[in-house]
């Protein structure tokens, strides 16, 4: 299936793989690049190769939270109240260009996304389940945005920057060699992402490997002027994607290696504040070198 | 006690050559004691105090071995300093790598208290060391002495190393008038403001017939309901005052720079944009971490 | 500093005013050591700086040593090495951080402890212990416990009370045992001076400088003689008791005249001493009686004198003990511990010829008296009688003599003979030695409790014997025995064995700071990981294993399959569920395959490099 998602995404396999990682391990994506670097693309992929009952909200500055969550529509028929849900209601909702709608909205889908749950108007409707937003962000430097705050950087469980396609991929590409989203055959059905989820969780993790993702955070927390400190809930991130990405591997077990390959997708955006260039990462780099490896 | 040659340089590694050990003030009395137990002893013709007086005396002896392991061989380099404000202390990255256990190890930059003692294992440590700089731009702490008296206070072990690499410091901040100049992205005076702003959520403007495109969010129920027509409203977000800043005239420059200092930080407090003004230099406006860093660096600079 | 570290100062405290609870107040040193336990604790009271702290740690180590002075004992001891420990971990609190608790700092005390003590053991035995400076008579002022006193007046006792208190110990390390139960008698006192109403003894009381005194270094026991080691409670008695036979081996002992054996050693309250166990002949048994033997305030006891003078009619002095002997066992005479007080007036005619009740004192008095009036030479003596012969588990047995089995007696002289050790309570009815014998069974004391006591005991003479009984005599044996004649290297071997020491007991200390404990796979990693470092190999910062055997593997393609091998079980092991033991085993047995093949390695590669230059 990554061999699947990586035709649409041409010389990207290691963004996809840590893509489908991040599905796996029940967290939301986000992907941050410039435009035109195949982020809507990539999101398009994973859900339609699981077949997820998909939709797509372009973010935009007049958005507003009820656009998202639907609302209570007075039918003049009936002379009653129904609600109508948003397209939060759906199993991958790709966020395009988060970053374009204004902070009220921003933070109504961070809440859908943490409690996976949304209350309109006094009353509560559960979301469906697997429920993923996969959201894209332009780079901040692009005009008319605004930018995520930290705590709601937090609820991403992983941020992805593509960068340029090597050349050899991009002299594919422009030969008109990839292929587009739509195209893609799916591969698993929902149930089979549940099943996979599920697998994720027993992952084992031994003693020694917990470990080292402690010693990642402590050491994260003992030196403040490299990044923030690393939270609980980043170590439960760094946890769940090692688990999902040694699923990926092919083994019943997580090893460091695992936690290396995601933490910069796991931790980068929670060290740096959402402040730094994302092509840089420097932080976690840096927090990788300062713990031992060897376990 | 505190003599001895200082090491130069980025890295240093403490041999028998660069570590002075001396008894305490705590070791002499020790001594005092084991001759005072050693006369007990002989005196009364007692075992007891003969035995543990010789004890003490091979428990000097030992200390003066183990002290001295505390630190022998232990690497010192600094570490990369992160930049830190005038008017408090800041803190200095030290990285020890230590062969074997270090214990009671305290770090002192010249003129501070030492630190609280810690206990090291084996590998490699960074610490932080509090310091007052003495003012803006790059500057060393002075002398380290890194110093031990575990594990039974009897003797202290020191070395002293002046450590080369620099720390930006930023001038202190200190509330005063800042020049505020017009912001190139702010409305002009006399320009319509309208000109500028953009469709929002935040600040209601008006109507606008319906469009079915339009969300359903927007519509305007009462008129709806009044019989009055579909109407959508409209909001608006208000534009960004982004002021550039610049010293103060008729202040001393010094002083000009701890307030522009104050006011950064304030602004990037409050998530606002801001640009710096400065001679020789200028920053255009923007905000987040790395343009706060930026126009702090500036002011560290700043001739 | 530790948290733990007050907790461990004040315990220490604790326990030093533990070990004051047995000084004899009276003592000047031990007013000296509540002085200083007080002012230590008053110091740490206020104490707030690290280096007061300090300071109340080194004055609790000398408070145990002024301790360990006063009371050497078995008990006392143990106690004071216990707050030797926890000083020195209270100090080591100070010193380690804030991390350690109060198990970490004990441990690493016991460590340093233990790692200090060889040093300390070899200055110990060996280095040559000084005279006393001066005899500044610490040990004077100890008051008077036994149920022995110099003075000796029956008739002024009414009732005479038990105590069970311990006395004195004997044991025979060098083999050999107690005299049977009825000829066990421990003399300490004679009561040579009768003025009607007491018996004195001319013993010195204790305090008086044996400077004056020859001393001379007593032959040491021959090989195969036997040796009786004493060890007696604090009696404020110079004399001390012995069997009667054998030579004082220690130069403190001195043999007086009429037989008593005084120890003028200062200081200690307790007293050990030994003597050979070999009979001897009995000096004092043959010296003549002087005119005090017989010295006796006439009119007192007119009815005594008047049966004396019956006797003094017959030719012989033996007659005249028989007579006497006769005597007693025809009147009915009852052994008892409340006789209730005699008359001021002619107190030996009431007992012995209208009471009839008393204890040794009371027979040995009034025997003695009739002896004298009837012109035979007799005198007192205070000691004591029997004993229980104990065998502890693992030990030498000793005879266990206890304040009860305080007695008096008598010795006559006789012509020819000598002294004479007469015993007229055995005369009497219901002596409690004679019963015992009768019923077959030495008291004792039974149930568990006693039988933990004599075990103790046991422990305790072991500990007098090797401890308190390591003087400089003993340590001149111990460096003759080692040396020979060659008296001269004796400071070389000192500061030799010293430095051996230093650099074991660093050496030790070392090894257990740099013993991890942890997974034994790990250690087996860094083993590997040491001899990668010392070729020049180190993994680079935050890297993984597999990464670093990929890399290594490129730099050295021979190693390309041990190497896989090995880190493929590691991992497995240490990531994998479900951990074995046997596969543990296998992945160190692929570690040291590793291991040796990077020698290996590392050989073949130098010899590539000598065969090109």
């Amino acid at each position: 299936m990554i061999s699947a998602i990586g035709g649409v995404l041409l010389g990207k396999e290691h963004e996809v793989r840590l893509a489908l990682a991040c599905l796996l391990a029940r967290g939301h994506l986000l992907i941050e690049d410039l435009p035109g670097m195949g982020k809507t693309t990539l999101a398009e992929a994973l859900a339609r190769s699981f077949g997820l009952g998909f939709k797509r909200v372009s973010f935009t500055s007049d958005l507003l939270p009820a656009d998202l969550t639907g609302l209570n529509v007075f039918d003049p028929g009936e002379a009653s109240f129904h609600f109508q849900p948003g397209p939060l209601f759906s199993q991958v909702l790709l966020a395009d260009e988060i970053n374009r709608a204004s902070p009220r909205t921003q933070s109504a889908l961070l809440e859908a996304m943490a409690a996976g749950r949304v209350s309109v108007d006094g009353t509560s409707h559960a979301l469906p389940e697997p429920f993923l937003v996969i959201a894209t962000q332009n780079g901040l430097d692009q005009g008319g945005t605004s930018a995520l705050p930290e705590s709601q950087l937090d609820r991403f469980l992983m941020r992805l920057s593509l960068g340029y396609p090597p050349r050899q991929a991009e002299r594919a590409l422009l030969l008109g060699e990839g292929q587009r989203p739509d195209g893609i055959v799916r591969a698993f059905g929902p149930a089979d992402l549940l099943e996979l989820q599920d697998r994720c969780d027993h992952q084992h993790c031994s003693p020694a490997l917990l470990d080292y993702v402690l010693d990642l955070l402590e050491r994260s927390r003992r030196q403040p002027a490299q990044g923030h400190p690393l939270s609980p809930r980043a170590g439960l991130a760094l946890v769940a994607a090692a688990r999902a990405w040694s699923l990926l591997e092919g083994r019943d077990h997580v090893i460091p290696d695992d936690v290396q390959a995601v933490l910069a997708a796991v931790c980068e955006h929670r060290m740096d504040g959402g402040q730094r260039g994302s092509s840089d990462p420097e932080l976690s780099q840096r927090l990788q070198a300062g713990v031992d490896g060897l376990r | 006690m505190d003599f001895g040659r200082p090491q130069q340089g980025e890295r240093v590694r403490l041999r028998m050559r660069s570590l002075y050990i001396l008894p305490t003030r705590f070791g002499w009395l020790w001594l005092a004691g084991t001759v005072l137990l050693q006369v007990v002893g002989i005196q009364m013709q007692s075992n007891g105090p003969l035995l543990l007086s010789f004890l003490m005396l091979s428990l000097f002896l030992l200390a003066l071995h183990l002290t001295h392991f505390n630190l022998q061989g232990v690497e010192l380099s600094c570490g990369v300093p992160a930049p830190g404000f005038a008017d408090a202390p800041v803190a200095y990255p030290i990285r020890l790598r230590c062969p074997g256990p270090s214990e009671g190890v305290r770090l002192r930059l010249a003129g501070k208290e030492p630190d609280l003692p810690l206990s090291l294992p084996p590998g490699e440590h960074e610490l932080l060391l509090r310091w007052s700089p003495p003012g803006r731009g790059w500057q060393r702490p002075g002398l380290l002495r890194i110093q031990t008296t575990a594990p039974l206070g009897l003797f202290c072990c020191w070395a002293r190393w002046q450590p080369a690499a620099s720390q930006l410091i930023y001038p202190a901040r200190r509330a005063g008038p800042v020049r505020l100049l017009a912001s190139a992205t702010a409305p002009l005076v006399g320009e319509r403001a309208v000109a500028s702003q953009r469709d929002g959520s935040d600040d209601w403007r008006d109507l606008a017939p319906h469009r079915p495109q339009d969300s359903p969010t927007r519509l305007a129920w009462k008129l709806l309901a009044q019989g009055r027509g579909e109407y959508t409203k409209r909001f608006r977000d208000l534009p960004e005052a982004a002021p550039l800043l610049a010293p103060e005239p008729g202040v001393p420059l010094e002083d000009a720079l701890e307030h522009l200092s104050e006011r950064i930080w304030r602004l990037h407090g409050q998530g606002l944009s801001y640009g710096l003004e400065l001679p020789g230099q200028s920053v255009s406006p923007g905000r987040g971490l790395v343009h706060r860093d930026q126009c702090l660096a500036a002011l560290a600079w700043c001739r | 500093m530790s948290r733990a570290a007050a907790p461990l100062q004040w315990l220490t405290m604790g326990l030093l005013a533990l070990g004051l609870l047995g000084l004899t107040p009276t003592l000047s040193l031990s007013l000296l050591a509540v002085g200083l336990v007080v002012l230590t604790a008053l110091k740490l009271r206020e104490a707030r700086r690290i280096e007061e702290r300090r300071t109340v740690a080194l004055l609790q180590l000398v408070c145990a040593g002024l301790l360990a002075a006063l009371q050497p004992e078995l008990g006392p001891s143990l106690l004071q090495g216990l707050a030797i420990l926890l000083a020195l971990a209270g100090l080591l609190a100070l010193e380690l951080g804030a991390g350690p608790d109060w198990r970490v700092l004990l441990r690493r005390s016991l460590q340093v402890l233990l790692a200090a003590l060889p040093i300390a053991l070899v200055l110990f035995l060996l280095l040559p212990r000084m005279m006393p400076f001066t005899n500044l008579g610490w040990g004077q002022g100890m008051g008077a416990v036994t149920g022995l006193s110099d003075t000796m007046e029956p008739g002024a006792i009414a009732r005479l009370g038990v105590s069970r208190d311990a006395a004195a110990r004997v044991a025979f390390p060098g083999g050999g045992g107690p005299a049977p139960m009825d000829q066990r008698y421990w003399r300490v006192l004679v009561h040579e001076r009768f003025d009607g109403q007491s018996w004195r003894s001319t013993t010195p009381r204790i305090g008086i400088p044996p400077a004056a005194l020859p001393v001379e270094a007593p032959q040491p026991a021959r090989p195969g003689e036997g040796i009786q080691l004493w060890l007696t409670e604090p009696s404020g008695l110079a004399a001390v008791p012995w069997s009667g036979r054998g030579r004082p081996l220690s130069p403190d002992l001195r043999l007086r005249r009429n037989g008593e054996l005084l120890n003028q050693s200062p200081g200690s309250q307790r007293r050990v001493y030994a003597l050979t166990d070999s009979a001897t002949p009995d000096d004092w048994r043959s010296q003549p009686p002087r005119p005090i033997n017989l010295a006796l305030p006439r009119g007192e006891n007119p009815r005594l004198e008047a049966l004396a003078d019956g006797w003094q009619r017959l030719g012989d002095d033996r007659e005249r003990l028989r007579a006497a002997e006769r005597w007693f066992r025809s009147q009915a005479f009852r052994y008892t511990l409340e006789p209730g007080p005699l008359p001021r007036q002619a107190p030996l005619d009431s007992f012995l010829f209208e009471t009839r009740l008393g204890f040794c004192g009371h027979y040995a008095s009034a025997f003695t008296t009739l002896m004298r009036a009837a012109g035979v030479p007799a005198r007192v003596v205070s000691g004591y009688r029997g004993g229980q012969w104990i065998q502890p588990l693992g030990g030498t047995g000793y005879v266990d003599l206890r304040q009860a089995d305080a007695h008096a007696w008598s010795e006559v002289w006789l012509q020819g003979e000598g002294w004479r050790r007469v015993d007229p309570t055995a005369w009497a009815d219901g002596d409690p030695l004679a019963s015992a014998a009768v019923a077959g069974v030495s008291r004792s004391s039974t149930g568990p409790w006693g039988w933990v006591q004599q075990q103790w005991w046991g422990l305790d003479v072991a500990w007098a014997r090797w401890w308190l009984g390591y003087d400089r005599d003993r340590q001149e044996a111990l460096i003759s025995r080692l040396l020979g004649d060659r008296r001269q290297w004796l400071g070389l071997v000192v500061l030799l064995a010293v430095g051996l020491c230093l650099a074991a007991s660093l050496g030790g200390l070392g090894w257990l700071g740099r013993r991890r404990r942890g997974d034994p796979l790990r250690l087996e990693l860094e083993r590997t990981l040491r001899i990668l470092a010392d070729q020049g190999v180190t993994p680079q910062a935050g890297e993984t294993l597999p990464d670093f055997a990929e890399r290594l593997a490129q730099l050295r393609p021979t190693l390309a399959s041990p190497l896989g091998a090995f880190v493929a079980l590691y991992q497995r092991q240490r990531f994998a569920p479900g951990p074995s033991r046997a596969r543990s085993k296998e992945t160190r047995r692929l570690g040291r395959a590793l291991r040796r093949s990077l020698k290996n390695g590392e050989s073949v590669r130098e010899a590539v490099q000598r065969g090109r230059s």
